[in-house]
């Protein structure tokens, strides 16, 4: 099986290799839009791969992952139709009044509504929801609101690892691997479920003193007031009741999860009946076509045989069972330090392939999908600009014009960087003492 | 009709002045904006009541405002902020002003309020400031005209 794949280098894998470069170094330093970036990136990968003739037109549309499309596309119109109900500030407050002014059961509370919406949403429009109501409730009771957006966003990476639609990345492995929802929850949940759990504690620790409280406050919202279309807010639980209950079973009825989503987005849409215009135009596009672009330039690196010399290079240490764990341990490690310091989109679609590719090699991967996931999803907590939810609690503590609230570059490292370790080194203990689980 | 006649004679803004010029100018005329005439006798830009309260109010207060209760004495505009705020100058708050002419058409007065959003002009004719037409002096000359019989 392994002499399917390429063991030398050649002029092709070079150039591909150099646009892809090319295209990130774009996307990465920020000198033009992360979309834009990646159709520029896209269309000269097409154009050099026609021209050398390493890539196609017809290969590029074939490298998109029509799954991973539809249910992100899915679950953006889906949140787009149950947000403006007022579900979600409804919960924050009830919450809110349920901690009873005690600012560590606030966090905990706050924390784990948080995480476990962004199991099965999107915890970008989460924390948009959360965060300026966590500024509000923390400004009511007295108390600094940088803790509880920083755990609320760190949190959030963590509970959304935790499921195949709880972080775009494990949308992308999940759809690659053929891996189905429940699988993919009973796997990484037990161990999503600890790390989270040891990571609130260490939080709690890490902000104690800012967690302190003389007087315990009561929280003056109406969550009766939030809840802005009662009848169309049953509707959407209903149909996001539906969405999940078809996740737990969507590979019986041999379902694509992206098929799954738009059901239950037609359900919606003849529910709901929202008027077009601001719910796809609205649709975020520009991660769409980020995603699309992305997937057209690691095919193209794909067919120049690259990624499946990497994979090569790789099964000389992966397709020893010995050095599996070990392999595992280090895509962990890796796409954790770089998700920490740049986007974990590029590096999960650059991954993919050459995990597929290790596959194609004879090597047992399923170990290395899971560490991949874990990777992406814990790494993102390393720095402020490592997931988009963190960016969320920056702004919103920007904005909420507390001088106590405002959450530095450096502050970030100084918390969640031992959170990232932390949470690592625990799914490092877990992942290899139930190794054979993973395999 | 000649914009002028719907027109409000209201002071202008002078550079160096403070946020407690503006409201004080605004409250004696009744109007919610003043324009800001520069150095060189040009209008410039335009001090509305409702932007520099925005800086007031904090931005999540403002978008949660429909679940506040009515005790809500922590996030107050305490009285040292106010103070704080009155004594701003007005820079710091210049927006982009709409102007028209005297020979503007009222049609035209009120597109141009719905185009950018404002519910006031400034009416300047040969770079000479005249006043500020707003929709509330278009809804009496409407009422007016409207028991005349006559076109507005």
């Amino acid at each position: 099986m392994i002499d399917t794949l390429p063991s030398s280098i050649n002029s092709h894998m070079l150039i591909a290799t150099g646009v892809m470069l090319a295209a990130y170094v774009l996307i990465f330093s920020e000198v033009m839009h992360r979309s834009a970036a990646a159709i520029i990136g896209a269309v000269v990968m097409i154009g050099v791969g026609e021209y050398f003739g390493f890539y196609s037109q017809q290969a590029a549309v074939l490298a998109i992952d029509g799954n991973t499309m539809f249910l992100l596309a899915g679950m953006m119109m889906l949140v787009m139709m149950l947000r403006p109900t007022g579900g979600f500030e409804y919960l924050a407050i009830v919450i809110a009044k349920a901690a009873g002014g005690r600012p560590i059961r606030l966090l905990i509370y706050l924390s784990l509504a948080v995480s476990v919406i962004s199991m099965f949403l999107d915890n970008v429009t989460t924390m948009l929801i959360f965060a300026p109501l966590t500024v509000l409730i923390t400004r009511l009771l007295h108390i600094n609101p940088m803790p509880y957006l920083m755990a609320e966003a760190m949190l959030s990476n963590i509970g959304g690892t935790a499921t195949l639609v709880g972080d775009p990345p494990n949308v992308m492995i999940g759809s690659a691997a053929g891996i189905d929802f429940l699988t993919f929850m009973t796997h990484m949940a037990p161990i999503i479920g600890v790390v989270w759990l040891c990571t609130v504690f260490l939080i709690v620790a890490l902000f104690r003193r800012e967690l302190r409280v003389d007087t315990l406050r009561h929280v003056d919202l109406d969550q009766d007031k939030a809840i802005t279309d009662p009848a169309g807010l049953k509707r959407m639980l209903w149909v996001m009741a539906l969405v999940i209950g078809l996740f737990f079973v969507h590979h019986w009825f041999h379902l694509f999860p992206g098929y799954v989503t738009f059901i239950a987005v037609a359900l919606a849409l003849a529910l709901m009946r929202p008027a077009p215009e601001p719910l796809f135009g609205k649709l975020n596009w520009s991660v769409l076509v980020f995603f699309a672009g992305l997937f057209v330039i690691v095919g193209g690196v794909a067919g120049s045989g690259m990624l499946g010399y990497i994979g090569y290079q790789m099964s000389l240490v992966a397709g020893d069972p010995g050095r599996l764990l070990l392999t595992g341990l280090l895509i962990m490690w890796v796409a954790a330090l770089l998700s920490a310091a740049v986007d974990n989109i590029p590096f999960t679609v650059t991954m993919i392939p050459v995990i597929t590719g290790l596959q194609s090699a004879g090597v047992d991967v399923m170990p290395l999908w899971w560490a991949l996931a874990l990777g992406v999803g814990l790494g993102g907590n390393g720095s402020h600009i490592g997931a988009t939810a963190n960016v969320i609690a920056v702004a919103e503590a920007e904005r909420s014009g507390d001088p106590r609230a405002r959450i530095t570059p450096v502050m970030w490292l100084r918390k969640g960087l031992p959170t990232m370790f932390f949470s690592l080194g625990i799914a490092s203990v877990l992942y290899s003492a139930f190794f054979a689980w993973f395999a | 009709m000649d914009l002028l006649n719907l027109a409000v004679d209201t002071r202008v803004i002078r550079p160096g002045a403070q946020v407690r010029t503006v409201f004080e100018a605004c409250v004696h005329n009744n109007v919610s904006a003043l324009p800001y005439m520069d150095a060189q006798g040009v209008i410039t830009g335009k001090l509305s009541i409702r932007h520099i309260m925005k800086h007031a109010i904090p931005d999540h207060v403002v978008r949660m405002a429909h679940v506040l209760g009515d005790n809500i004495d922590a996030v107050n505009i305490p009285p040292v902020a106010v103070e704080g705020l009155l004594a701003r100058p007005v820079e710091e708050f210049l927006l982009e002003p709409v102007i028209v002419s005297r020979h503007t058409r009222v049609i035209k007065a009120l597109a141009m309020m719905e185009y950018h959003n404002t519910s006031y002009l400034f009416v300047v004719d040969e770079g000479k400031y005249e006043g500020i037409v707003t929709r509330m002096s278009i809804a009496w000359r409407m009422l007016e005209t409207s028991e005349a019989h006559k076109p507005i």
